[in-house]
C-alpha cells in the first residue's frame, strides 16, 4: 500500500494534538468558569442572606418585613437589560417554629422545604451553598443559621440556576467554536507549511531530472541553496552523481582503451594487405606482408580473449573449475617452461617453493602467475634476475614475483592493475601488451578470496605479492 | 610535394608512407614520436601532416597546438583509433583539418591527403587546368593540347607542385624540399634536369614556353597571354 502523502502525515497528527490541547483548555476554562459564577452567585446570595438577616434583627421593620425582603430580593435580582433574571426565593424561620416570612416561586419554596426537612443536622449546611432540584428548574441556596437579638433565626436564600448555566452554555459554545476553528487552521497551515517545505525537494527532483550521462559532470549545487534540513540529502545525491561520473568516466576510458588495442592491430594488419594489394610484389614481399597481419591478427585475438576472460572473471555467476591445486607444482612447472625463455635474454629465474595446496581453478591459477612472470620478464631491466618466492604464512600463502625493475612511481603503482592502464600513454605497443595482465590477475586473486598489491623502489626493485588462502582441510 | 606522418606504430607508419609514395605520390618523412614528430614538423615545409594522437613523449594534440601557436599553416590528417564525437570535435578545434579513425582504408587517406593538399592550395578542383595543360592530380594524367603525355614519377611530382603553386615563383630549394624526403639522394642539378625533359614533353613545339627560368629567383609554371 502506498505510505500516506507527507501533508496528511504531517496535518492529521498536528491537528489531534491541537484538538486535544484544545479541549483541555476548554474543560479547564468552563470549569473554572462554572466555578466563578457559582462562587459569585454563592456570595451574591450570602450577602442576601446577610441583608434579610439586618431585616429581621431592625425592629423598626417589624411590621413590614416581607415587602422588604422582597424588596432587597427583587434588587438582587435585577440585571441589564437583555439578559435572563434569576428568580429568588427566601425563607425565614424558628427552629421548630412555623415559617415566619416566605416569598417566591411556589415550586421553588417547596424544594426548599423539603430540603430542609431531610436535613437532620442544619450545621452542616450551615453557609455552604447546595443545589436544589424543583420541577420549574435548578436552584442554588444557601442556609444561613443566624443569632438574632430573640433567638437563632434559619434564613434560606435560593436563586434560579437557568441564567447560570445559560451563561456557562454560551460559553461552552464559544470555546468549541474556537477549537474546531484552531484545528482547522492548523490542518491548512501545516499543509501549507509541508508544501513550503518540500518546495526545495520539488526544485532539487526537477534539477535530478535534467541530468543526463551528458551533462552529469557538470551538475552544479550551490550550497546556500538549500535548506540545513536538506544538505545531508543533496550531499548524498551529489555524491551518489559524482561516482556515477567517475563510473561513467571510467567505462568512457575503459571503451576508448579496448577501441584502441582493438583497431591499432587491425589498421596495421589492413594497412599491410592494401598496400600489397595495391602494386605488383615479389612472393618473398606478399609472404612478408601474410606474416605481418597474421602477427597483427595474433596480436587482435589475444587481446579478445583477455577482454573475454576478464568479461567471465567479472561474471559471477560463472562457477570456477575449482578443485585442490598443487600450487608448488604448478609454480615449478610454470617456472620450468619460462626458464628456455629467460635464459635466452641472459636473464635468471631464481625459485624458491614451499609446499603449498590451494582450492582454486588450476588453469586461472597458472594465468595469474605466468601473468606476473611475463610482466616481471618484459618490465625488469635486460638480463636481469627474477625470483618467484612461496612462503606459507598461517591461514595464507604468499607468493612474491620480484624482478630488478625498480622505480615504478607512485602514482602508476596505483593504478597498475586498472585494465587498459599504461603508464606509457602512447599506448604504443613496442613498450608491451594491452595493459590487461595485471587486471586479469588481480580478477584472478580475487575470485579465489587472495589479495594482491604492487611495491617498487628503485634499491630493491619491483615486487607483486599474491596472498590466497592456504587449503588447510578439505573443502565443503 | 612532402607528407610527414607522426605515428608511434611504425609498420603502420611505414605501410602508409610506402601507399603515398606510389608512384607519382608525395615524398614522405616518417617520425615515430611526438618529440621528434614535432621538431620536423617545425624545421620543415611540409604539405601536408598527418598526425597520430596518441604518442610517446608528446601526445598529437600538443604538437597541433604548438603548430597553430607557431602559425604554420600546414594542413593536418589527423589519424587515431579515439572515435568519439569528443575527440573528434576536440582534434578539429585545436587546428586538425581532417579525422580519420583507424581502422581505415588506404585509399580514402590517400583520397583525403590529395583534397587536404588540394584546399590548401586554394583549389577545389582535382584537375588543375592552365592554358593548354591539364593535370589531373587524382588519376595523375596529363594533357596538353588534348594529348596524354606520359610523365616519369619525379617529373609529375615536379609538374604537380609548380601546377599547385602557379603563376609564383618558385626557387630550387623549395622545390627540392618539397620533392624529397630525408630518404631520397639529393643532387641539385637533377632539377634542372627535369625541369628540361618537361619542357620538352609538354610543349613539343616549342609554342607554349610553360615553365620560365627566372634568373636568380627560381622557375615558374604560367602560359604566356598571346
Amino acid at each position: 500500500m502506498r505510505p500516506l502523502a507527507l501533508k496528511w502525515r504531517l496535518s492529521i497528527p498536528v491537528a489531534l494534538a491541537t484538538a486535544i490541547a484544545m479541549a483541555l483548555m476548554c474543560v479547564l476554562a468552563y470549569d473554572n468558569f462554572r466555578e466563578l459564577v457559582l462562587s459569585q452567585a454563592d456570595r451574591s446570595l450570602l450577602s442576601t442572606g446577610e441583608a434579610i438577616k439586618t431585616i429581621m434583627d431592625d425592629p423598626s421593620l417589624s411590621r413590614d418585613r416581607t415587602a422588604h425582603i422582597r424588596t432587597v430580593l427583587a434588587a438582587m435580582e435585577a440585571r441589564p437589560r437583555g439578559e435572563e433574571q434569576p428568580q429568588l426565593i427566601a425563607r425565614v424561620w424558628r427552629d421548630g417554629g412555623e415559617i415566619e416570612i416566605a416569598t417566591g416561586s411556589e415550586a421553588g419554596l417547596q424544594a426548599l422545604g423539603e430540603k430542609i426537612r431531610q436535613t437532620s443536622t442544619p450545621s452542616d449546611v450551615q453557609q455552604v451553598p447546595f443545589d436544589l432540584e424543583s420541577p420549574e428548574g435548578g436552584y442554588r441556596a444557601v442556609w444561613m443559621r443566624v443569632g438574632l437579638k430573640d433567638g437563632l433565626c434559619n434564613i434560606a436564600v435560593a436563586q434560579t440556576t437557568g441564567p447560570l448555566y445559560e451563561e456557562l452554555h454560551d460559553l461552552l459554545q464559544d470555546l468549541i467554536l474556537i477549537t474546531f476553528g484552531a484545528v482547522i487552521a492548523v490542518v491548512i497551515m501545516s499543509r501549507v507549511l509541508i508544501m513550503l517545505g518540500l518546495r526545495p525537494i520539488r526544485q532539487t527532483a526537477e534539477k535530478l531530472a535534467g541530468i543526463t550521462a551528458g551533462n552529469i559532470g557538470d551538475v552544479d549545487w550551490p550550497s546556500r541553496s538549500v535548506p540545513a534540513e536538506l544538505e545531508p540529502f543533496v550531499n548524498t545525491v551529489t555524491q551518489m552523481l559524482d561516482r556515477l561520473n567517475a563510473a561513467m568516466r571510467q567505462q568512457k576510458t575503459f571503451i576508448a582503451d579496448a577501441a584502441h588495442e582493438l583497431r591499432t592491430p587491425i589498421a596495421i594488419a589492413k594497412s599491410t594487405m592494401q598496400v600489397a594489394l595495391a602494386t605488383d610484389h615479389s612472393a618473398g614481399e606478399y609472404r612478408q606482408a601474410l606474416q605481418e597481419a597474421t602477427d597483427d591478427l595474433r596480436r587482435v585475438e589475444q587481446l579478445v580473449e583477455e577482454l573475454l576472460t576478464l568479461a567471465r572473471l567479472d561474471e559471477r555467476t560463472v562457477l570456477m573449475q575449482a578443485q585442490d591445486v598443487d600450487l608448488t607444482r604448478l609454480l615449478a612447472d610454470l617456472a620450468e617452461s619460462l626458464h628456455g625463455g629467460i635464459e635466452n635474454t641472459g636473464g635468471k629465474l631464481v625459485c624458491d617453493l614451499a609446499a603449498a595446496r590451494v582450492w582454486g581453478d588450476a588453469s586461472q591459477l597458472r594465468r595469474l602467475f605466468s601473468n606476473l612472470l611475463d610482466n616481471a620478464q618484459r618490465h625488469g631491466p635486460a638480463g636481469g634476475g627474477i625470483r618467484l618466492t612461496l612462503r606459507k604464512q598461517k591461514a595464507m600463502i604468499e607468493i612474491l614475483v620480484q624482478d630488478q625493475g625498480g622505480n615504478i612511481p607512485p602514482e602508476d603503482l596505483q593504478h597498475l592493475f586498472d585494465r587498459f592502464y599504461r603508464a606509457d600513454t602512447s599506448r604504443s605497443h613496442s613498450t608491451g601488451g594491452a595493459g590487461l595482465g595485471l587486471a586479469i590477475a588481480k580478477a584472478i586473486t580475487l575470485r579465489h578470496g587472495g589479495t594482491i598489491e604492487i611495491e617498487s623502489s628503485p634499491a630493491s626493485g619491483t615486487c607483486v605479492r599474491v596472498l590466497l588462502p592456504s587449503l588447510l582441510k578439505d573443502p565443503v | 610535394m612532402r607528407v610527414l606522418i607522426i605515428e608511434d606504430e611504425a609498420r603502420l607508419a611505414r605501410n602508409i608512407a610506402s601507399f603515398l609514395r606510389k608512384p607519382g605520390g608525395y615524398a614522405v618523412d616518417v617520425s615515430s614520436d611526438g618529440e621528434d614528430g614535432r621538431h620536423m614538423a617545425l624545421t620543415n615545409p611540409y604539405d601536408l601532416v598527418i598526425l597520430d594522437l596518441m604518442l610517446p613523449k608528446v601526445d598529437g594534440w600538443t604538437i597541433l597546438k604548438e603548430l597553430r601557436a607557431k602559425g604554420i599553416q600546414t594542413p593536418v590528417l589527423v589519424l587515431t583509433a579515439r572515435d568519439t564525437t569528443e575527440d573528434l570535435v576536440r582534434g578539429l578545434n585545436e587546428g586538425g583539418d581532417d579525422y580519420l579513425t583507424k581502422p581505415f582504408e588506404m585509399a580514402e587517406l590517400a583520397a583525403r591527403c590529395k583534397a587536404l593538399i588540394r584546399r590548401c592550395h586554394g583549389r577545389a578542383d582535382a584537375i588543375i587546368r592552365i592554358g593548354p595543360l591539364e593535370i589531373n592530380t587524382s588519376s595523375h594524367h596529363v594533357m596538353t593540347d588534348g594529348q596524354p603525355v606520359t610523365l616519369h614519377a619525379m617529373e609529375y611530382r615536379l609538374l604537380e607542385y609548380l601546377a599547385m603553386r602557379h603563376g609564383q615563383v618558385v626557387s630550387k630549394a623549395d622545390i627540392m624540399d618539397h620533392l624529397y624526403d630525408f630518404e631520397s639522394e639529393k643532387f641539385s642539378n637533377v632539377v634542372e634536369v627535369y625541369i628540361s625533359s618537361l619542357r620538352r614533353k609538354l610543349d613539343p613545339d616549342d609554342r607554349h614556353k610553360p615553365i620560365q627560368t627566372i634568373r636568380g629567383a627560381g622557375y615558374r609554371l604560367e602560359i604566356p597571354s598571346p
